[in-house]
Order: C-alpha cells, then sequence, then structure tokens
C-alpha cells in the first residue's frame, strides 16, 4: 500500500509514519505543499493520501479539488487543525475526500483511518 | 531515474525532480547539476531523498538556438518590449535586459521550443502569449524572484494557453482543463506549468469556472491572472489606462491584493 504524507510540517509527517511504523507492508512518499503532492502524485501513484489543509503556495482544500480530478481510485484523508468547522468537513466532502480528522490526531484513530480506508480500497478492487 | 539518500549524492549528478520549500519557491529545480552548496541547501532543509538522472537517455541535451520558431521569436519579443513601452503604462524599459535574458534562457528547452512551433501559428495567440510572459516576468522582478524561479514563471506564463490549440477564443474556458490535463500527462513538464495552465482564469473570491479561490490558487497563477488579464483587454481594445483601473477595480474580487500591489509597482507613476 502507498501512502503519501502531505503536510508543511515535517513533524506532523514524522508523527504518522511513526504511528504506521508497525504495519507492514506500506511505503512512503512526502510532500510539503500541494503542488509538491501533485507532482509526486504522478510518480508515486498513491493509494491512501493524508494531507494538512492550511498549507503555504497550494493549500490542501485546492489540492483536494485537482485530485478530485484527476484520481478516483485513491483515499483521501484529511488532517487539519480545521477538522471540526463544518464548513470545512462540507468542503471536504463535497471533493470525495474519504475521512476528515482533527489535529491533533491521535495513533489510534490514525490507525483506524488508514485500516478503512485499506478496507474499502480492497473491496472496491474485488467488485 | 534513481532515487539517491543525501549521503549518496555527489557533486555533479543531476537532479530529475523539482524541490519547493514549504513556500513554494523552488530548492532544486530539475534538470539543475548538483553542487556542493546544493547539497548543503537540501540538508538545511531536511530534505532526505532525490532523484537522480543516472542515464544519458534522461539527459535531454539543449536545443539549437538558431531554429527558425526561436529566432522568430527573439524579433518578435523585440517589437513587443517596444509596443508595450509605447504604452506607457507598465514600466518596462529598465527591466527589458534581464527580462529578455530569462526569456532567452527557457528557449533552449525541447518543450517550450515544441509548443512555440504551435503556438506561432496563430499569431494573436503567440504574441497573447509573449506579452503576457514579458508582463508576468516584469512583476515576477519586482517581487524579487530569484532567477530559477523567473524562470519558471516565464515558463508558465508562456504556455499558460496551451490548451487552445491553434485557436485563441476569449470565451473559451475549456482550455485551462484541457491545457492542465495535456501538461500533467507529460512527465517532463513541471507540475507548477500544468496548475498555471489549470487556474489562470480562478478569481481570487472564488467566482472563476472551477472555483478555486484565495490559497487554493498557487501564487504563480494568481500573479499570471493580472498579466494575462492587461493583455487581453487591450487585445479587446481597452486602453492600457482603461486595462490599468479595470485590474485595480477587481483588487479582492478578481484578484489577490497583494498581486494587484504588485502590479501596480510596475506601472509608471
Amino acid at each position: 500500500m502507498r501512502i503519501l504524507l502531505v503536510d508543511d510540517s515535517s513533524f506532523s509527517r514524522i508523527t504518522l509514519k511513526r504511528y504506521f511504523a508497525d504495519i507492514e507492508g506500506l511505503e512512503f512518499a512526502e510532500a510539503s505543499n500541494g503542488i509538491e503532492a501533485l507532482e509526486l502524485h504522478r510518480s508515486f501513484a498513491p493509494d491512501i493520501i493524508f494531507m494538512d489543509i492550511t498549507m503555504p503556495q497550494l493549500d490542501g482544500l485546492g489540492t483536494l479539488k485537482i485530485f478530485s480530478m484527476v484520481d478516483s481510485k485513491a483515499k483521501i484523508i484529511m488532517v487539519s487543525a480545521l477538522g471540526n468547522q463544518t464548513y470545512v468537513v462540507e468542503e471536504c466532502k463535497k471533493y470525495g475526500t474519504f475521512a476528515v480528522l482533527a489535529k491533533p490526531v491521535s495513533k489510534d484513530v490514525a490507525i483506524k483511518a488508514l485500516k478503512d480506508a485499506e478496507k474499502q480500497l480492497i473491496a472496491g478492487e474485488n467488485q | 531515474m534513481k532515487s539517491l539518500t543525501i549521503d549518496e549524492l555527489q557533486p555533479g549528478m543531476i537532479a530529475n525532480q523539482t524541490i519547493c520549500d514549504a513556500r513554494g519557491t523552488i530548492l532544486i529545480a530539475q534538470g539543475i547539476t548538483l553542487t556542493e552548496s546544493y547539497i548543503s541547501r537540501m540538508r538545511k532543509f531536511n530534505i532526505k531523498t532525490i532523484a537522480i538522472q543516472d542515464t544519458e537517455e534522461d539527459m535531454e541535451p539543449p536545443c539549437s538556438l538558431s531554429t527558425p520558431v526561436v529566432q522568430r521569436t527573439i524579433t518578435t519579443l523585440s517589437a513587443l518590449f517596444d509596443s508595450l513601452a509605447e504604452h506607457k503604462t507598465i514600466d518596462i524599459k529598465k527591466t527589458a535586459y534581464q527580462i529578455e535574458q530569462v526569456i532567452y534562457s527557457i528557449l533552449d528547452k525541447h518543450a517550450i521550443q515544441a509548443f512555440l512551433e504551435i503556438d506561432a501559428q496563430n499569431e494573436l495567440l503567440y504574441h497573447h502569449s509573449l506579452r503576457t510572459t514579458i508582463i508576468a516576468v516584469n512583476m515576477g522582478l519586482a517581487q524579487g524572484y530569484d532567477y530559477l524561479n523567473l524562470e519558471y514563471l516565464a515558463m508558465c506564463a508562456l504556455m499558460h494557453d496551451c490548451g487552445m490549440g491553434r485557436d485563441y477564443q476569449e470565451d473559451d474556458t475549456e482550455h485551462a482543463l484541457l491545457g492542465f490535463k495535456k501538461l500533467r500527462d507529460n512527465l517532463k513538464m513541471d507540475m507548477i506549468i500544468a496548475l498555471v495552465c489549470l487556474q489562470h482564469h480562478e478569481y481570487f473570491d472564488g467566482s472563476g469556472s472551477l472555483g478555486f479561490n484565495r490559497s487554493q490558487i498557487t501564487e504563480f497563477a494568481r500573479l499570471i491572472a493580472i498579466a494575462d488579464y492587461y493583455d487581453r483587454l487591450i487585445i479587446k481594445k481597452n486602453t492600457p489606462r482603461q486595462a490599468l483601473f479595470k485590474i485595480l477595480g477587481g483588487s479582492g474580487t478578481l484578484f489577490d491584493p497583494d498581486m494587484v500591489k504588485l502590479f501596480q509597482t510596475t506601472v509608471l507613476s
């Protein structure tokens, strides 16, 4: 399973990677803004994307909109301090995000989101 | 192409990917030859790995600058600088040499030459692309971008309408999406060029055709949107002063107010 972590805070990316350290079969790529994420998306072809919203240059919502135009397969999980705000959640849902998590994210919540996304991907493949 | 860790890098290796910092400023550009200072820059920004060109095939030798389309572009640029100076609106005389150098330095790229071959077949579109590039790079200079970012800005501005094919159509908004898809499918094109193509008709308040707003629009697209709009107004027979006032009037709605301010700094008082 290929995981793309998108966040301008390297601390947040490292935290998620640590949470997932015990899970086998994961391959990671990291981007620090939306442009890098879209660039990496072409070559890395992630299955699951964890993405922050507030990022400089091209933010998470803008990047999410573009992902929704080019990739209907990847499961996108938004991870943001804005994750509690109704407007943000609605906007994310409109563009097909799989889940919206509010920062700070606990290990259990992050792993559950990953496993749920993985399950859906596998179910989609078997259909 | 292979990916190497920072400890495996040697000066002289050629980067095969573009890496930006958190602000989106380019730190390492695809195709650049790594030096000790680039490698230490990567360490400073905690970049752990980078794709490196490892075969001759990965390397793209620069093209000749004596092809007819390049020669025509150099001649055309000179005429366009003169006509823009005649508008007596944008302060272009002092910066003309620097802008020319930036544009010349992207003309030896295969993708740019291939694009110009098509673009030059429609004079209106060709002149519009080049004038937009001149105005955008002039703004980029005022913004203090480094040379590498100015080159990227020039490529983005030159190719922003590549989705139009051979016809310049004022009312066509489909071209943004078409151009984006075309550029995104070409792995040799940096993503920022595709993104500017996608977003150059987006408005700051989200009322553009695809609904991107504010920080959902890349900085280069917010800048080029103004250069593009100015030239389209001129094409539609507005006077340079009318075009200027329409841009000022669009601050905060159509355009990023910071970019309008930047544009204003390039306007003759």
